[in-house]
């Protein structure tokens, strides 16, 4: 008999609430979720429901207001800033709605920014990156300005940036909110590949659209997370 | 691959705003410019006043009578009885006299001195004798027509130790020649009475006179009295007496100047501090100005790059890294502005010195001073934006991506 694989993220009881003037505002209600390696959540929710806070606490970039988060197996909070700060930089990948690439710089360089609070020999980084390349299909634009690059190319140069070190969990916060219809079916099959090749992704938008290349998904209303079955 | 990485960081930063970061560039250029030009004339002030100290002689002191003394009565001229005087009651001090008077009319070349000097002149005064001999006390009891020549008389005339030299109707030999610093006391002030030139031709005072004379048998009088202590210590308490002695009814010497190393500082200190209140106002005005548009560049560059800065700290970037970004990137401004304005101000400083005589000193202060006053404006005017970088939060620099 085989037990099933330890979570990579672990919520539970997560809250997370934001001072206002008129007193803190509650973003996350006692959420609780269980990722596990392989999967490809997609969290569907409209504007405001949550789901990019939640992407905050699953990147650690920030920490809940009360309840514990779990990172293979370690409990987040109680890790100081700097050992939050190591784990993310080398565990977790992340790809933004408008892509954030350094528009004077090339495509490689690009790419190559991913290692750059890293400990990895620039060598090494170069093979890391021009795989990565190869993988988006963006060798041809590798010496091209960022700037230059169309919506769909772009979004594929932040997605070779994410994975150009192989992370344990790559966070989504809406990929394709910039996108046309055919690059956004172009990227989405980039994230499939990814997933295939064993990468756990957890993807956060309000399209619809996007359920079919998920492997589970979660509804975010109100500061909650509810499971939500996958229809045909 | 950190250095090359955090070049091109910088180079991001300053390439969204080539505008505002050449602009702080050439005014801190110009700040540091004035700052060295500044910096190299007040070294070439003090170098002026150590030049004057030494020329003077350690623990020597001067008294002067300005030459305009033909309407005065013997008693009120400095002469020879005052050396006596002096030289009796100040216990375990060299007294020396010297008078001056013009080469040509003895038939030196133009612009030489003829000087009449005793005995104690090359113990007090820091000439020294590179040839041959002084004159010691017997010359002066017998009366040789003897001479010592100033190494640049010597080479100007052709004269060496053994060599006779004619001056009216008399020859003297030469008996020595001396090394003579002179310029940097070349002053109104001093009546050019303390080194008149290095043209010297120095002779016994007691050779009998054959020039005109006035009411004080021309032997006798003096331009100048120089007085030298035997120990530092006993220095200033040594002018205080040679200063009563003065006042003595019988001794008493009119419009008589008094020449002393605290003197000739002080002088120059007065012009140092007028250079240094003027030029490092409008210098430090420069650079506070310079540091603001630093700052303001900064700043602007924080606001514009929220996104950039929570994509690195997504990429692992700490917060100190992400202040030390801004900071290097002011450091760079800074720095590379004070390289281009010491380079320049030294090029244009040097021109001028191969045109003119100015008091300009190029030391290693006027390199190293700029240098650290780069450092010191890049860190405090890049200190407040940095901080501020610092502190944005991730989650917060994520949701303005």
């Amino acid at each position: 008999m085989t037990s099933a694989p330890p979570p990579i993220l672990k919520l539970e009881n997560v809250s997370k609430s934001f001072p206002t003037p008129r007193g803190p505002a509650m973003v996350l209600k006692s959420v609780s979720l269980a990722v596990y390696p392989g999967e490809f959540i997609v969290i569907m929710g409209p504007s405001g429901s949550g789901k990019t806070t939640f992407l905050n606490l699953a990147a650690l970039l920030d920490r809940p207001t009360s309840g514990t988060v779990h990172f293979n197996g370690q409990d987040v909070s109680a890790l100081n800033a700097q050992e939050m700060l190591t784990l993310r930089k080398y565990r977790i990948g992340m790809v933004f709605q408008r892509f954030c690439l350094l528009s004077h710089r090339t495509v490689i360089e690009n790419v190559l920014f991913r290692f750059r609070y890293l400990d990895v020999r620039r060598d090494q980084a170069l093979k890391f990156a021009q795989q990565a390349l190869e993988e988006m299909s963006l060798v041809p634009h590798a010496k091209q300005p960022a700037r230059l690059l169309s919506g769909g190319e772009m979004q594929r140069v932040a997605i070779a940036r994410a994975v150009a070190s192989p992370p344990d969990l790559l966070l989504v916060d809406e990929p394709t909110g910039n996108l046309d219809k055919e690059s956004t079916a172009g990227v989405m099959h980039c994230f499939q590949n990814l997933n295939r090749r064993g990468i756990t992704i957890l993807l956060a938008t309000h399209n619809p659209a996007l359920l079919k290349y998920c492997t589970r998904s979660l509804t975010c209303r109100d500061g909650s997370l509810i499971d939500t079955p996958l229809t045909e | 691959m950190r250095l090359k990485a955090l070049i091109d960081d910088i180079g991001e930063g300053l390439r969204a705003q080539p505008g505002r970061a050449g602009l702080s560039f050439a005014s801190l250029s110009l700040g540091m410019a004035a700052l060295v030009s500044l910096l190299a004339i007040l070294g070439g002030v003090r170098q002026k006043t150590q030049l004057m100290i030494s020329e003077l002689g350690v623990n020597v002191f001067g008294l002067i009578q300005p030459p305009d003394t033909s309407r005065r009565t013997e008693n009120s001229l400095l002469s020879r009885r005052h050396t006596d005087y002096l030289a009796a009651n100040l216990i375990g001090a060299s007294v020396t006299g010297i008078r001056f008077e013009n080469g040509v009319a003895a038939g030196l070349p133009d612009g030489a001195i003829l000087a009449a000097i005793d005995e104690n002149l090359f113990q007090v005064r820091p000439w020294q004798i590179v040839n041959g001999r002084a004159f010691d006390t017997a010359v002066l009891r017998n009366r040789e027509r003897y001479a010592i020549v100033s190494t640049a008389l010597a080479q100007v005339m052709n004269l060496s130790v053994g060599s006779d030299i004619r001056l009216r109707n008399l020859t003297f030999r030469i008996i020595g020649t001396a090394d003579i610093e002179a310029g940097a006391l070349d002053t109104r002030d001093t009546q050019n009475a303390v080194t008149p030139g290095n043209l010297i031709l120095m002779i016994p005072w007691s050779i009998p006179s054959y020039w005109s004379s006035t009411v004080v048998p021309e032997t006798r009088r003096l331009d100048t009295i120089f007085i030298k202590a035997s120990a530092p210590a006993s220095f200033s308490a040594l002018i205080h007496r040679a200063e009563a002695l003065m006042l003595q009814p019988d001794y008493a010497v009119a419009g008589l100047s008094w020449i002393t190393p605290q003197s000739l500082v002080e002088r120059l200190m007065h012009y140092q501090r007028l250079i240094m209140l003027a030029g490092g106002a409008i210098i430090l005005l420069c650079l506070i100005l310079g540091g603001l548009t630093v700052t303001s560049l900064l700043l602007t560059g924080v606001q514009t790059r929220v996104p950039e800065i929570g994509l690195r700290r997504a990429l692992g970037a700490s917060p100190t890294d992400i202040g030390l970004l801004f900071m290097c990137e002011a450091l760079l401004i800074t720095l590379s502005a004070t390289l281009a304005g010491t380079c320049g101000a030294w090029v244009l400083l040097k021109i001028i010195l191969a045109w003119s005589s100015l008091p300009i000193h190029l030391g290693p202060d006027v390199v190293t001073i700029p240098l650290l006053a780069g450092l010191i404006l890049g860190i405090a005017f890049s200190y407040w934006p940095a901080r501020a970088a610092a502190r944005i939060s991730p989650s917060e620099a994520l949701r303005n991506e």
